[in-house]
């Protein structure tokens, strides 16, 4: 059993993907049963980018959300200022699961990366079909939104104070 | 290989199997309409299994109840349907064709229609009717008109009429097979689509079918239920009309089937559907004390315009997407290409077509421009 093309069919079988392993970790797919995640991991697209290849530029229509399977991703400004670097296990886009806005940064790959995009669509599509399941990751949007929400008032708070505090002395 | 060559790679990919249905054309056009009509199955169908999906929760088994529920109605219908049909078109057939060359007979179609004319015309224009029926009758002009159709009449040829079911049979099957497939798989043709397209407008393209498939599909449900629905109006109007004005029309259903498809066509179509009415009518065998007035052509006339009139101003607005609008000068042009290209079922899937293409650039130049390739 030490093939590797037989191990790859028996863990297809009876075991769990790579994406599966992946996206079970991430909060919009909390929650979800084996069923699910498969039906999620058999949804999502997987790519592969080259280092410094564009995986979407800023102010461009938002589709939705990408999780790192492996690599490095950047996310900066138009001006290349940089934001964050995501690695594996990492997501970043998910508010255009909901908001169809343009995107406000770059996300960049920084070595060969591998990711998988989950999008409005694709949850659309789920919604319609099976709404209880549609639903069940509605509520982990909204929860990981606010809890990001949370952390930015947090930060806006903390900013805040240390502004006053600068003022007043 | 550099970026630049990997991109160029990718970028001409898309040349291959593009030459290879241009060259091809000839075999693959039969498997692109199964696949039309397929997909247009597919758009009027997946909203209904998805409602079933959400209630049994398996999808297979919901296309299978969707399947069974509305082709074995459909085939009933279609059955009792054609034995009507059948025997209109049998009785048309004679009517119109001449038995020994099997071509249409405008001697007697002219004789009949003339004779049913003459009585409602003001004295003064009854010249002017001969000399159309006489010219009509002349040489040439048969001629053209018989050229046109006489293919269409062959089907009492046993062994075309065989070849043609079973034909007919084998497109039915396959198109109940791709239909199946689409309905159980589409999401994953997609993927595997959206698989081939390179980094660079992977988003672009996935953004750009969603709302192109969205927009044909609200299209197409649209189109044929507001089909579905003039050719029902027609066929209950100009029953109230035979049974209110007594008076006898032999051939509703066909009439009622013409101005349903017909409706297809922007302009032209409600037109086509009226006068094949009044034509149909003017050839219907009438009892001996019927005697045609004028009024009673105009009676089909309105109940024409009165069906149009509910559809262009309740059931079309209600139900067809504005997204897809046509304007009447490119409609015109493009069922006259159609005409010319493939006859009547040209013109038929002309403009549908048209639409369709229409939708697919503007959705190109959108996500072009928004994704600033433009």
């Amino acid at each position: 059993m030490s093939h590797p093309i037989w191990s790859n069919i028996f863990k297809s079988i009876y075991g769990e993907s790579q994406t599966e392993i992946t996206i079970k970790k991430i909060p919009i797919f909390e929650n979800l049963n084996r069923r699910e995640l498969r039906e999620i991991s058999k949804i999502v697209h997987k790519r592969d980018f080259l280092e410094d290849e564009y995986v979407f530029r800023n102010n461009t229509p938002g589709l939705g959300m990408y999780i790192i399977l492996k690599g490095k991703i950047k996310i900066e400004g138009q001006d290349g200022t940089e934001f964050a670097v995501l690695e594996n296990g990492d997501f970043f886009g998910e508010t255009a699961l909901i908001n169809e806005d343009k995107r406000s940064a770059n996300a960049k790959a920084l070595e060969d990366t591998q990711i998988v995009a989950f999008f409005r669509s694709d949850l659309l599509e789920i919604i319609r079909r099976n709404p209880v399941f549609g639903t069940k990751i509605l509520f982990n949007l909204c929860k990981t939104i606010t809890v990001r929400l949370k952390k930015t008032n947090n930060l806006l708070e903390q900013n805040n104070s240390s502004y006053h505090e600068s003022q007043f002395h | 290989m550099n970026r630049n060559s990997i991109s160029i790679v990718e970028n001409l990919f898309w040349l291959l199997p593009l030459a290879l249905i241009f060259i091809l054309w000839e075999y693959v056009y039969p498997v692109f309409m199964i696949i039309i009509i397929s997909y247009i199955f597919y758009a009027i169908l997946d909203p209904l299994v998805c409602r079933i999906e959400r209630l049994i929760g398996i999808r297979i088994l919901a296309i299978l109840i969707v399947l069974s529920s509305v082709i074995s109605p459909i085939y009933y219908g279609l059955s009792q349907l054609t034995s009507i049909v059948m025997k209109q078109y049998d009785s048309i057939y004679t009517l119109l064709v001449d038995e020994e060359t099997r071509t249409l007979d405008i001697n007697k179609i002219s004789d009949r229609i003339e004779n049913r004319i003459k009585p409602i015309v003001p004295p003064t224009l009854n010249k002017k009717v001969e000399q159309f029926f006489d010219e009509l009758k002349s040489g040439d002009k048969q001629k053209s008109i018989s050229e046109l159709i006489p293919s269409y009449f062959n089907l009492q040829n046993t062994v075309y009429l065989f070849s043609q079911i079973s034909t007919l049979v084998m497109f039915f099957l396959i198109t109940v097979t791709f239909i199946i497939i689409l309905l159980a798989n589409a999401q994953n043709f997609k993927k595997s689509f959206i698989k081939m397209v390179p980094n660079r407008y992977f988003e672009m393209s996935l953004k750009i079918i969603d709302r192109i498939s969205s927009q044909i599909s609200s299209y197409i449900i649209g189109t044929a239920t507001a089909a579905f629905i003039v050719g029902a109006l027609s066929i209950i109007g100009l029953n109230i009309l035979c049974s209110v004005l007594d008076f006898k029309h032999d051939y509703i259903i066909v009439v009622g089937i013409v101005a349903g498809l017909f409706n297809l066509i922007p302009f032209i179509g409600p037109i086509i559907g009226g006068l094949t009415a009044i034509l149909l009518f003017l050839l219907s065998n009438q009892s001996d004390i019927f005697i045609l007035q004028y009024y009673h052509i105009l009676f089909i006339m309105a109940t024409f315009i009165s069906v149009q009139l509910i559809d262009n101003l309740i059931s079309s607005p209600l139900i067809i997407s504005d997204s897809v609008g046509l304007h009447p000068m490119f409609v015109i042009i493009v069922v006259l290409i159609g005409g010319g290209a493939m006859g009547i079922i040209g013109m038929l899937i002309s403009v549908p077509v048209a639409a369709i293409l229409k939708v697919i650039v503007e959705e190109l130049i959108w996500g072009f421009k928004n994704y600033r390739y433009l």
